[in-house]
């Protein structure tokens, strides 16, 4: 059987869940490897969340905001942005191939949108394979 | 000096030799390197795509896989082959069976089309590389007081690959500008010549030659230019045809933009082809050669 | 802790989960997670039956959590959460799991839909395991609203709220409340005039007790949250105080400036000072002032040039140069010498060719001469201080007539006969005719300066001693500079200072055929032509530099060269070969591309010096101070010089000078002497930079160059000294004048002032800031029209006669343009007339969607035209009719009984090229009748755009401000689009109108005075609920790093200094969950959304 990947979507409440919701109510297709977790805003991501989602399970995290300059909360997805870029380095140190960990951005209305980057996202995940839990060879 | 490969085109060898001809020399005045394609074959252009499609686009894609070999940008003169490879190029790109398919074919003759190669039309890699400031600098002899009715054609303008606003194009507009001329204003710039149809519904398309003749002579014209090797001929070999149908005496030269560029660079007519025009360019460009 | 039990409840949904989730086999899932008590499966939970499943589980299975397997939080959350609450336990205890928006109606693999379903489950019940039970605060509700938009949706709310005895603020960016219901001409389907029905809610509005109308007014920030919001509202500058106005409109009637109507949609004019139209409310007055423009802020001595020009174009002369005379005297010598910066500023230059603003200013003061100037004085004289003015060139004159208007006695010593300086004995008559310096002259004796002419003064104490108190030094630099070149001191060598004012005294000079003249500016060129004058047929200037740098004038050089004086350009003079005691000819070197020529002659009988200005050093000033350069020394800002009470300026100071920089020194010189001499501050105020105009609208300026002044024949010029430049005549300078493009708009001509029996004009006013409380917003920012001329083919602004729907809603308003008469820009009337539809709408490539109302209001046009034009053809080009709506249909059936032309298919394309000769002259529509199945060519003589709705121009930055979101196709975002359309995501926010969506006039009240029976709900109930789900900061915790102070968008962070620990205000924290995630100690729970909780939905969702 095909390698099914398991990918965890954090989305803001406000712009990104809306619009996934509006996939769902506009009856978009989209691959069932995606399963989400909201917060208020994407500023709440903690780094951490996403590390430990590896270990957990996941072979890849997505982060869903805001558009810039449209972030219900004024600033909080110029946070998620600035903690992104840090974490992205780090995980480079590490060996984390840089698609798995992806931020990026939905309004409320982009529900087209929330499909395409949910099927683009588990279409790079199933080329990657699996996120090698065990150590791997750098340990 | 930037360097491309040069897809010429059957009507280069035929109806439009003044074509081929003008374009490789402004090319070589402009700083261009144009290197013919080797071993090109036709692309198949609109007679082909209505008899067999999957063969039509395997054609086109010979060229393109031979081109892709170059690593250059393809570029070819002729608006009609620039759409029919583009097209070729983008159904492949879109549908891998496609692609798949012809790849099939052309691994029976040793080649293999990647997907690399880009296709343009002269015309805009002058204007995009080159530019048009580059043009007017080059300029030896400034068309000016020339009226020019400058004529696009339909392919410059087509949804997927052209390049230029389809209800009031203006590229070839600021080249007529750049080597000094007078670009007229008429309201049929952007109507129909007739195209290949010129063939089967002949008394239609004279019809629509008269109406942009008349309509470019109306507003002051004194020839025409024009990109394109299919409205260069039904222009300049129709226009004869038109004169004694409609009882006018239309006597505009149909010119290449080609042509007119190497008139303004000062290059010589034998350079240009211009004695392949069938409606005599020489007395309005008298004071320019 | 106690311990957890958690209920279960998986929804069907109907089918709408059930047939791609297998619902049992999750809930037999569910049953077995960890502390699950009870898992059921029911077809719909949102309902009372399924509500109550839960409640009595609470009760008699004594759960303490409970999750949801449904649709959406965003749907249901409160639904769910107000049964726990009602079953007894907080209803924060609850989680929800989406399984239907992001599960079931989302994914086609039932299998994999599923194993998804049961994970979310799985995520939820682990997650609510941690929920703590959390409190949601009351805040009040302050009980004031604030409106956004004064069109008919924000009037309706302000009524709806005011009648309601609460206090509205309704904030309208234009000068009055109406907004486009207010240009309509009749309205759909009644046919009732928009006017009539509107300005009756529109005065209500300006009376009732209850509102606060602040129009010409933006609102720039907001800030709060439910129940107290706090705004600013910037209320622009009106420049009329509105206390003070009456609404007559005497300003509107003089003021001189005139602009495009914004209200007819370009089609008539405004003035500057304008009435927004008929029935504006408030029916106040409004300057439209944009700045200063370009042509003002050049003018080194700050002469209104906008305002001369503006005045000159409505024929208004005298004030035109009343204006200039604010400012300056000597109106008619520098309206023919000035060196006028101001056009090279000028905007129009941009176009085509920028205004010949100083040819205007000549005019003025040529025509004031013309219909004989009335006498100018005497000033009244106000104060006892006597002012010395030395000197009376430009400066001198300047200083002088400013200080006479300040009230000072003046009195302006001259050393020569007649006074003028330069003026007279400088310039010659050909350029400047003495009779323009002695009518300035008398004009400023009239005014009672005194001028004393033949009286050298040679000492400044002394002055001081016959009882100045200031003396103004403006003595000029009139000695020539010396040459330096061997020959020069032959009597043929004439310096061209000395030659100039002999010619201008009266006196005969002779000179030889051959003239040469060193020097480049104007008085080189100016000797050069009196040469010339003089008999010399062989005149030559030599000037050192390129014909690209000489400092003379264009104009001065193209005369010269029309007199046939020649111009050795890049050459210098190295010596003056004289033989015999005489001149023979000048020896010159000249320079090309860096190679200097060999040493050539010029054959020459006179030598004319012009290279430069020096000044003198006389006795006079003898304890004033001098610069290296030889010039005198004074304080750049005052113009003092080191002894008290001496000022000076113009050439004496700065070396050779244009006129006008001349006079700005005196200007200068006079407002230090009135400061020095009212014991003010000398330098305070005096560098203010005038705010430029610096975008100016040029789309619709057709290119017209400048008019052509007259000039005399070269043949005539020879022998005389009459003047060359002939002026203008009163048609032509009007001409001229209409060209300026009016850069600030309001060009502080004044005019209004005078004009305003009420004085409440004030045009020193600025922009002011409100700040104003509310409870709740109501955004009605409505509409703008979709410009048609990106669609090409239609020819809108190609072709006259092609308008959009706003414009014939003007055009056929009996108070619009032409009284309500349809017309053609030609003034014929039209015998045919296309309406377009759908233009603009339902087209992919601009806006997607149906504007609704444009087939409405296509029909009325159809309808109007038929009224006034009974005999013309009416076309209607239309996809679908869209008639839904009380009496619309029926319209419809009247319109097509009205004998219209209904066509059904899309208008392709609007031509004037004729094929036949009934297509002469006309405009053509290409279209396809569908139903007849024909292409056909309609010729017309009109055209009317039936174009799509938009979202305001406002809108985008309103949306900013209040934090309200679009949604795609730019209109604002409803909370749920069919059973909440005018609420916002924000609470408190509600919108109503065609901001939401295009709409009609019916749905557009209708849902404004929903909207604002939503806020009065929110104030009857005085409180709101604020959610609990806010942030903490733990303060042992804390180690006071303040990472999270500036992180809060909201400014909820404080740090207590006490403490040294930072602190959260839970009023003001909305639970963004930012800082929480900031804390390097973990110090901060964000309740509801915390580590704990997060986490173990993330590891249940992955289990």
């Amino acid at each position: 059987m095909s390698f099914e990947p398991k990918i965890l979507g954090i989305l803001c409440n406000w712009c990104s869940y809306s619009g996934a919701d509006l996939a769902g109510t506009s009856r978009k297709k989209y691959p069932a490897n995606i399963r989400i977790v909201r917060v208020m805003c994407s500023g709440r991501v903690d780094p951490v969340f996403i590390l430990k989602a590896l270990q957990s399970g996941a072979d890849g995290v997505l982060i869903l905001g805001c558009h810039p300059g449209d972030c219900h909360y004024t600033s909080g997805n110029y946070k998620a942005l600035r903690r992104m870029e840090m974490l992205k380095k780090l995980a480079e140190q590490m060996g984390i191939e840089d698609d798995r960990i992806r931020l990026d951005w939905v309004a409320a209305s982009e529900g087209d949108r929330f499909a395409e980057i949910i099927k683009d996202m588990t279409e790079k995940i199933k080329q990657l394979g699996p996120f090698p839990r065990d150590g791997g060879d750098n340990g | 000096m930037k360097s491309y490969t040069y897809f010429p085109g059957c009507s280069s060898e035929a109806t439009a030799v003044g074509l081929d001809v003008s374009s490789r020399s402004i090319a070589e005045a402009l700083g261009m390197e144009l290197k013919e394609l080797e071993d090109w074959n036709c692309c198949g252009s609109t007679p082909y795509g209505s008899l067999d499609e999957l063969e039509a686009i395997a054609v086109a894609a010979r060229n393109l896989a031979l081109a892709e070999k170059t690593g250059l940008d393809l570029v070819t003169p002729c608006s009609s082959c620039f759409v029919t490879l583009s097209k070729a190029r983008v159904h492949m790109m879109e549908k891998p069976q496609l692609k798949a398919k012809v790849n099939q074919a052309l691994a029976a003759v040793g080649l293999e089309y990647k997907g690399t190669v880009k296709v343009r039309l002269l015309i805009e890699a002058l204007m995009s590389d080159i530019t048009a400031e580059t043009i007017t600098s080059k300029v030896k002899k400034p068309l000016k007081g020339l009226k020019v009715a400058p004529y696009t054609g339909c392919q410059e303008v087509r949804p997927r690959f052209g390049f230029d606003h389809p209800e009031n194009p203006i590229a070839l507009d600021t080249i007529v500008e750049a080597v000094g001329a007078d670009a007229v204003p008429y309201p049929s710039k952007s109507k129909c010549c007739g195209g290949s149809a010129v063939i089967a519904e002949e008394g239609l398309c004279i019809e629509l030659m008269y109406k942009l003749l008349d309509d470019a002579a109306k507003n002051g014209a004194e020839c025409i230019v024009t990109p394109c090797p299919l409205c260069q001929m039904n222009l300049d070999a129709y226009q004869a045809k038109v004169n004694s149908k409609y009882n006018t005496n239309f006597n505009l030269p149909v010119l290449f933009v080609t042509q007119l560029i190497g008139v303004a660079l000062g290059l010589k007519q034998d350079k240009l082809g211009l004695k392949k025009n069938i409606v005599n360019p020489n007395k309005v460009l008298a004071k320019y050669l | 802790m106690d311990e957890v039990r958690i209920g279960v409840y998986i929804c069907d949904c109907g089918t709408n989960i059930a047939a791609t989730v297998d619902t049992k086999k999750v809930t037999e899932f569910a049953q077995g997670l960890d502390s699950v008590v009870v898992a059921r499966n029911y077809k719909y939970m949102c309902s009372d039956p399924g509500q109550n499943l839960i409640k009595d589980d609470i009760k008699e299975k004594k759960l303490n959590r409970v999750v949801v397997a449904a649709c959406s939080p965003r749907m249901h959350e409160p639904t769910f959460r107000r049964a726990v609450q009602d079953a007894g336990i907080n209803k924060y205890y609850f989680q929800m799991a989406n399984i239907r928006e992001q599960c079931s109606w989302v994914h086609e693999n039932k299998e994999m839909a599923t194993e998804k379903a049961k994970a979310l489950v799985e995520a939820a019940v682990r997650r609510v395991a941690y929920h703590e039970s959390l409190q949601t605060r009351e805040v009040p509700v302050n009980p004031n609203v604030l409106v956004v938009g004064g069109g008919i949706a924000g009037i309706q709310a302000a009524l709806e709220i005011a009648d309601g005895g609460k206090k509205v603020y309704l904030v309208e960016k234009d000068p009055s409340i109406g907004g486009h219901m207010a240009m309509f001409d009749k309205t759909f389907p009644t046919l009732d005039c928009a006017a009539c029905i509107l300005t009756p809610k529109m005065t209500t509005v300006g009376q009732h007790p209850n509102i606060d109308l602040l129009s010409y007014s933006e609102v720039e920030e907001v800030s709060g949250f439910v129940g107290n919001f706090k705004a600013k509202i910037k209320r622009k500058a009106r420049y009329v105080d509105e206390t003070k106005c009456t609404g007559c409109g005497e300003c509107t009637k003089v003021c001189p400036v005139h602009v495009d109507n914004e209200f007819d949609m370009g089609l008539s004019q405004r003035s500057a000072a304008y009435i927004q139209s008929a029935y504006a409310v408030p029916n106040k007055a409004v300057i439209d002032k944009k700045g200063v423009s370009p042509c003002r802020v050049a003018c080194p001595a700050g002469v209104n040039a906008h305002a001369y020009i503006a005045l000159i174009s409505q024929g208004k002369f005298k004030e035109a140069l009343e204006v200039v005379r604010k400012s300056i005297p000597l109106a008619g010598v520098v309206g023919r010498v000035c060196y006028h910066p101001c056009e090279t500023e000028c905007e129009r230059a941009t176009v085509d060719e920028g205004l010949m603003i100083r040819d205007l200013k000549r005019f003025v003061a040529d025509y004031e001469m013309k219909i004989g100037r009335e006498k100018a004085g005497p000033v009244e004289i106000t104060k006892d201080d006597r002012v010395a003015v030395i000197g009376s060139g430009p400066a001198g004159l300047a200083c002088a007539f400013d200080l006479i208007k300040n009230g000072y006695r003046v009195t302006v010593f001259e050393k020569a006969e007649k006074a003028g300086g330069l003026m007279r004995y400088g310039i010659p008559n050909f350029k400047l005719p003495e009779n323009i310096v002695d009518n300035e002259i008398e004009c400023i004796q009239e005014m009672g300066v005194e001028i004393k002419t033949g009286s050298e003064i040679n000492d400044i104490p002394d002055l001081f001693n016959k009882g100045y108190k200031a003396v103004f030094l403006a003595t000029g630099a009139g000695k020539n500079k010396e040459l330096g070149i061997p020959g020069e001191e032959n009597d043929n060598v004439f310096p061209a200072l000395d030659f100039l004012k002999k010619i201008n005294s009266g006196e005969k000079i002779a000179v030889g055929n051959k003239v040469v003249i060193i020097g480049g500016g104007n008085i080189a060129v100016e000797a050069a032509r009196v040469a010339w004058r003089l008999g010399a047929n062989d005149v030559t200037i030599v000037y050192k530099k390129s014909e690209a740098e000489i400092p003379a004038s264009d104009s001065e050089v193209e005369e010269a060269e029309q007199e046939g004086i020649k111009f050795k350009y890049d050459t210098t003079a190295d010596e003056i070969v004289v033989r015999d005691g005489k001149v023979t000819g000048v020896k010159c070197v000249s320079e090309a591309k860096g190679q200097k020529s060999d040493q050539f002659v010029i054959d020459a009988d006179n030598v004319i010096n012009a290279v430069g200005q020096a000044v003198e050093k006389t006795e006079l000033s003898k304890e004033l101070a001098f610069t290296d350069l030889g010039y005198l020394e004074v304080d750049p800002v005052t113009l003092e010089t080191n002894v008290s009470g001496v000022f000076a300026g113009g050439e004496v100071v700065a070396g050779q000078l244009d006129v006008i920089a001349s006079v700005a020194a005196g200007k200068a010189g006079a407002e230090s002497i009135d400061r020095y001499l009212s014991g003010n501050d000398m330098r305070e105020g005096r560098f203010e930079q005038m705010p430029r105009v610096t975008k100016v609208n040029k789309d619709k300026v057709k290119t017209k160059t400048r008019v052509v002044m007259s000039k005399l024949e070269t043949s005539k010029r020879n022998d005389n000294f009459d003047e060359v430049e002939l002026g203008f005549d009163e048609s032509l300078a009007i001409e001229e004048a209409k060209r300026c493009l009016n850069c600030a708009v309001c060009s502080e001509c004044m005019l209004c002032v005078k004009a305003c029996e009420a004085e409440a004009i004030v045009h020193d006013v600025k922009e002011q800031t409100l700040e104003v409380e509310v409870g709740s917003i109501i955004v009605a920012t409505g509409m703008k029209q979709f410009d048609p001329e990106v669609m090409y083919t239609y020819g809108y602004n190609r072709f006259d006669d092609v308008l959009t729907g706003l414009e014939f809603e003007r055009l056929s308003n009996a108070s619009g343009p032409t009284d309500g008469v349809v017309v053609k820009k030609n003034g014929e009337k039209p015998k045919s007339v296309a309406i377009l539809h759908c233009v603009g709408s339902r087209d992919e490539n601009y806006h997607k969607y149906c504007s609704r109302v444009c087939c409405m209001y296509s029909l009325k046009y159809a309808h109007l035209l038929k009224e006034k034009l009974p005999e013309a053809d009416v076309y209607q080009l239309y996809i679908d009719m869209r008639c839904a709506g009380s009496g619309y249909e029926e319209f419809y059936l009247r319109l097509q009984e009205e004998g219209v032309n209904f066509i059904r298919g899309r208008g392709a394309e609007i031509t004037n090229t004729a094929e036949t000769p009934e297509e002469k002259d006309k405009l053509i529509v290409h279209c396809e009748d569908t139903l007849i199945r024909k292409k056909r060519r309609l010729p017309v003589d009109m055209v009317i755009l039936s174009c799509a709705l938009e979202p305001s121009d406002g809108a985008e930055q309103i949306g900013r401000v209040l934090s309200i979101s679009k949604k795609a196709d730019g209109f604002f975002l409803e909370k749920h689009p069919k059973l909440d359309p005018v609420s916002t995501m924000t609470d408190g926010i509600f919108i109503a109108g065609c901001c939401q969506g295009p709409k009609d006039i019916p749905d557009t009240v209708a849902q404004a005075s929903a909207a604002a029976a939503r806020a009065l709900a929110m104030i009857s109930n005085n409180k709101v609920e604020i959610d609990g789900a806010t942030s903490e900061i733990i303060e042992e915790l804390c180690s006071g790093c303040r990472i999270c102070n500036n992180l809060c968008p909201y400014s909820a962070i404080t740090f207590n200094e006490t403490k040294k620990v930072s602190e959260i205000n839970p009023v003001l924290c909305k639970g963004c969950g930012v800082c929480v995630s900031a804390c390097p100690s973990d110090a901060i729970t964000g309740n509801h959304f915390t580590n704990k909780q997060i986490m173990a939905e993330i590891e249940g969702v992955l289990a």
